[in-house]
Formats: structure tokens, sequence, C-alpha cells
């Protein structure tokens, strides 16, 4: 996007061209990447891990600018897993030597950040990033977060099995506080107690390398996503890889968009039902009567509530978040 | 200029189409040819398997075709009995499995007679009815026993939400503290674990590239192998995908 400003995003004409092909088709709004094989390439290479690394990341400036032309103003990328911590400390400093580097090299270009309008998240558990990396990658979303003309979430210190059991925690700890009531726990709720709360979920999910597992990166978020498995090394990853994802993507889209909507429905009527079913509970309870007679006047009253409940429950996950990212130690 | 690239569009669309059908009709002529000159025996299933290093213990088969043939379904079944699969489940997309179950079951009988040797005890785990159908009337103990569940569609993440509703209740009640929550914690709440370990393979049919729904909790490792239909599906391909299984190298983030 905006750091690749050194030479070699020459907007290329022949991209161009392709770009108006595709574009006359169905563009994923938001596409998430496994960014696997850097250390493979090097070694094919008999290059130092570090440098595999490092042309990965020069890959992933490549590819964004690609997204950007193509009109993907969402991406999101598995930087560096949970599961990760538990490589050689060598590498794991280096990785995050490597992202502290590139976080102070993305500051000096705040006015191109600005221009462009692009927003920067970073997803995960931040209290297990080193204090000092924690503090460079805080200083970015901070400055970004008013932007709102294109996203990149990046994956740091996260797995997705970690994300739902602290979204539930969460959840408990409103329930705790008395902000939350147990019922008003449903599946679109925890969605929006997800590290991911302020994106759509993703339309295409590309992974390199081959592997054909998506490693516990965003299982949540990928139940209608189409899921797209490139043999090419993620440093070697092509413009042609991206195309043919992006024309799987298109042969996709009407089938997923029917069964994401299905899907959709269900979950609604589910959840009005269950809600129903929890007023008329109480009712029981309460008048110590058979009938469970509900009115609508009352669902409406119940359902303003939970959603009032629901309201206060989410401004006090933001704040909790605010608080993480700001804590220095 | 709008419109020669909407022309070029349709051209790219359409090759890329027709490639996607090629593949499927190719595979499909293949599998009636082999269909003819050779029907499928136990030994094969063995042979095959013999040779591999390792096999998923849960393998899970996620159907997203409509219409399923619910014979083939039926036969692939009883292979990953006889290549040696204790735990199997199946997820249909469009939740028609769910109504012809009975049909289903009676399918698997049928063709697990016309195998020779029956040396496993086979269990039903079925929501609705609580009891288990072995087949055999009295359960012998010396039986290796073999789990199939079909999965409703919308299953998994209703699961999550259960146990986090169970746990925000026992919280109310003061039974337990918020922070005891991990994912060991939310794991043991989960209804689906607790017959069935996670899936390391799951086989997936019909042409769409995505999962369906498939419950996010057990899929962590999962390798996700894609078969454009059942249709194309018979032995060698079998044998051929538990093989590709088995390149496969987790490093589980190392």
């Amino acid at each position: 996007m905006f750091w690749t400003s050194e030479g070699n995003q020459k907007r290329s004409r022949i991209r161009d061209f392709f770009n108006n092909v595709l574009k006359c088709g169905e563009i994923p709004r938001h596409v998430a990447f496994i960014m696997d094989g850097n250390r493979r390439f090097a070694k094919e290479r008999q290059q130092p891990r570090a440098q595999g690394h490092e042309s990965g990341f020069q890959k992933l400036a490549e590819t964004l600018q690609w997204c950007f032309e193509l009109g993907i103003y969402e991406v999101t990328v598995y930087a560096f897993s949970i599961e990760n911590f538990k490589r050689s400390k060598e590498e794991v400093d280096g990785l995050m030597e490597l992202t502290k580097r590139k976080v102070a090299k993305l500051m000096e270009e705040k006015d191109k950040i600005m221009e462009h309008g692009v927003c920067i998240r970073v997803l995960g558990d931040l209290t297990l990033l080193p204090p000092d990396t924690r503090e460079a990658v805080a200083e970015v979303v901070r400055f970004s977060k008013n932007n709102t003309k294109c996203f990149l979430n990046v994956c740091l210190a996260y797995t997705s099995r970690h994300e739902i059991a602290e979204a539930v925690k969460l959840t408990a700890e409103g329930v705790e506080l008395g902000i939350l009531e147990p019922s008003d726990v449903t599946e679109t709720l925890l969605d929006k107690t997800l590290y991911t709360n302020k994106s759509p979920d993703p339309d295409l999910l590309i992974r390199t390398s081959g592997e054909t597992r998506l490693s516990d990166f965003l299982l949540w978020q990928t139940s209608h996503t189409c899921l797209i498995f490139e043999k090419a090394l993620w440093p070697a990853f092509s413009i042609w890889d991206f195309y043919h994802a992006i024309l799987c993507y298109q042969w996709n889209y009407t089938k997923l968009k029917t069964e994401k909507d299905k899907t959709e429905r269900y979950k609604l009527t589910k959840e009005l039902e269950s809600l129903k079913q929890s007023i008329a509970h109480k009712q029981i309870q309460a008048q110590n009567k058979e009938t469970s007679q509900v009115d609508e006047h009352e669902i409406e009253e119940a359902i303003k509530r939970k959603d009032e409940r629901q309201q206060a429950f989410l401004s006090f996950v933001d704040e909790r978040r605010q608080q993480i990212l700001e804590s220095r130690c | 200029m709008q419109l020669f690239y909407r022309f070029l569009h349709f051209l790219v669309t359409l090759i890329f189409s027709l490639l996607i059908s090629f593949r499927y009709y190719f595979k499909l002529t293949r599998r009636k040819i082999r269909g003819v000159f050779y029907r499928t025996s136990e030994c094969d299933i063995k042979n095959g398997v013999a040779t591999l290093r390792s096999l998923p213990r849960h393998l899970t088969f996620i159907v997203m075709e409509k219409d399923v043939d619910l014979c083939i379904l039926a036969r692939l079944v009883v292979w990953s009995i006889t290549a040696g699969i204790s735990y199997i489940s199946i997820q249909t997309s469009e939740g028609d499995l769910d109504k012809r179950k009975t049909e289903f079951y009676g399918e698997v009988y049928q063709i697990r007679q016309e195998m020779s040797t029956c040396d496993y005890e086979l269990h039903f785990t079925d929501k609705d009815s609580a009891e288990q159908n072995g087949v055999n009337g009295a359960a012998h103990k010396s039986l290796r026993k073999v789990h199939v569940n079909i999965l409703s569609y919308h299953e998994g993440k209703e699961d999550v939400t259960k146990a986090a509703q169970t746990f925000c209740t026992k919280v109310k009640n003061k039974e337990a503290q918020s922070k005891i929550m991990n994912i060991e914690h939310l794991s043991n709440l989960l209804e689906v674990n607790k017959d069935f370990p996670d899936p390391e393979l799951a086989i997936t049919f019909g042409p769409v590239d995505s999962i369906c729904a498939y419950p996010p909790w057990q899929i962590r490792l999962t390798e996700f192998i894609s078969i454009p239909s059942l249709q194309v599906m018979d032995h060698t391909l079998f044998l051929q995908t538990l093989q590709q299984y088995n390149k496969c190298e987790q490093r589980l983030g190392r």
C-alpha cells in the first residue's frame, strides 16, 4: 500500500488491464491470508531463516498493493500465532524485532497512512507480547484508529480458540459485573465480542505453501468463507496465484451467499425463539401458573431491554481492549 | 471499453467453468470405467491401508451438494471402518440427511453385510434417540468399537453459545468465577467433544470451496481435502485421499 513507495510499485499497465477485467465480477470485500512458507523458501535458497521472514514481509507489502488496486479494502493477515512462541528463542526474538522495525518504518510514513486513510488494527492477546513490541504496535493502532478507507488487521499472538475462550470469559465477566444476563449471551453477541468485532467476516481466505488446514486461524469467522489453498510458498506467491484465488471466489460467490443468508436467517429466528421461551419461563416462575401466553408487547419490551444490556456490554468490551492497548509495563 | 472488459470477463469465467466441469466429468468417467471392470473388495482397502504410515482417528465427511447419494455415502463409511478408522462423522449442508437417517443406517448395514469379516461393533451416536444401536445385539467385549455421528447443520456455533450460557449461569449463581475460563475449560463444556476427538481429516464433497458452518472449535488442525462430488468417489480415490493425508506434515506452530 503505502510503504511500498520505494520504486517497485509502479502501477503496471498490464495489471491495470487484468484488474479491470476482474472487476466486472464480484470482488471480495475482505480477504484473509495465512502467509505460510517463509522458512521453507529460505531453506530452498540456502538463506538464513530471518531472510525468509524478510522476503515474506516484502511480499506482504506487494500483496497489499495488489489488493488495494483491485478494490479490496480490508485485509487480515496471520502474522504470529500463540503457538509460534514455541519456536526457538532466537527466531521469536527475531520476529518481534522485525515487527518493531517495520512498525517504526511505518511511523516514518505517517502522512502516507493518513492520505490513504489506512486503519491498522492488531488482533490477538497483546498481553503475551514483550512490552516494547506492544508499545510500538499500540502506537500505530492509536495513530490510525480513526481512518476508515482501508483496513489492515494484523493477527499477533493470536489463535482462534484462544479468541473464542477469551470472548466467553469476557461475557462471563459482564455477567459478574451485572451488565449482562446469561440469557443475553447469544451467537450474535459472541460474534461481537471476538477480536474481529469491527470487521465483516472474510469473504476469501488464501493459504499458501499447499498446506490444507486453517491452523487455528479465524475458525469462527470462516464458516462461509471461500477457502483457497495455493501451492506456492508465501515469498513466491505471484499475482497469477492471486488472480486464480479471485476467480475461484467469483465462481463460488452465489452459492456461498445463499448458504450464508440461510444460516443468518436461521440464527435470528432461533435467537428470537429462545428469547420468547425464556420470557415464558420467567412468567411461569413468577406467577406460578401453567399458561404461558406471551403477548407481543412484552416481547418488544424484552428485546429492548436485552439490546440495551448488550450495547452496554459491548462498550465495556471496547473499553477493556483500549485499556490493554494503553497499559504500559 | 467497459463492454470490452465485460466480454473478456465473461470469456475468462467461461473457460474457468469449463475447466472445472472438465475435471469433474473426467473423474466421473474414470470412476465409471473402473466400476465396469472392477468390483471393490475388502482386500483392496485393507492392502491399500497397509502401506500407510498413519490413519486419521476421526474422519469427517462434509457434503455440500443437493440430493445426497446415500448409497455412496454409506459405502464410504463402511470403507473407512474397514480401513481401521474408529470415529466417523458426517455433515450435510442441506440437512436432509437428518430426515433420512433410518434410510442411511439401513444402507450402512446392507453394505456391511456384503463384507466378509466384521470384527467391529457399530454405534450410531444419535442426538434424538439416546439408545445406541449396536448391531450384533449382544455386545462383544473383544470387538473394536466404531462410532458414527451425523452432525446437524447449525450445531457447531450453537454448541459454543450453549456452553457460554451454561458458564455464565454458573457465574451468576456464584458457582464459578469468570477468570477460570480458558481453552481447556471451554473444551470440556462442549457437547461435541464428549464422545468424539477432533477430526484429523475432512473430505469435502460438492461444488463449493468452503466448509459451510462446520463446528468451528473442532477444525483447528483438520486437513481439508476437496472432492468435486460424491459421484466421483470410488475406493481408489478414497485410498488416494488417505495417501494424500499421509503426506501432510503438521508442525503445530514450530
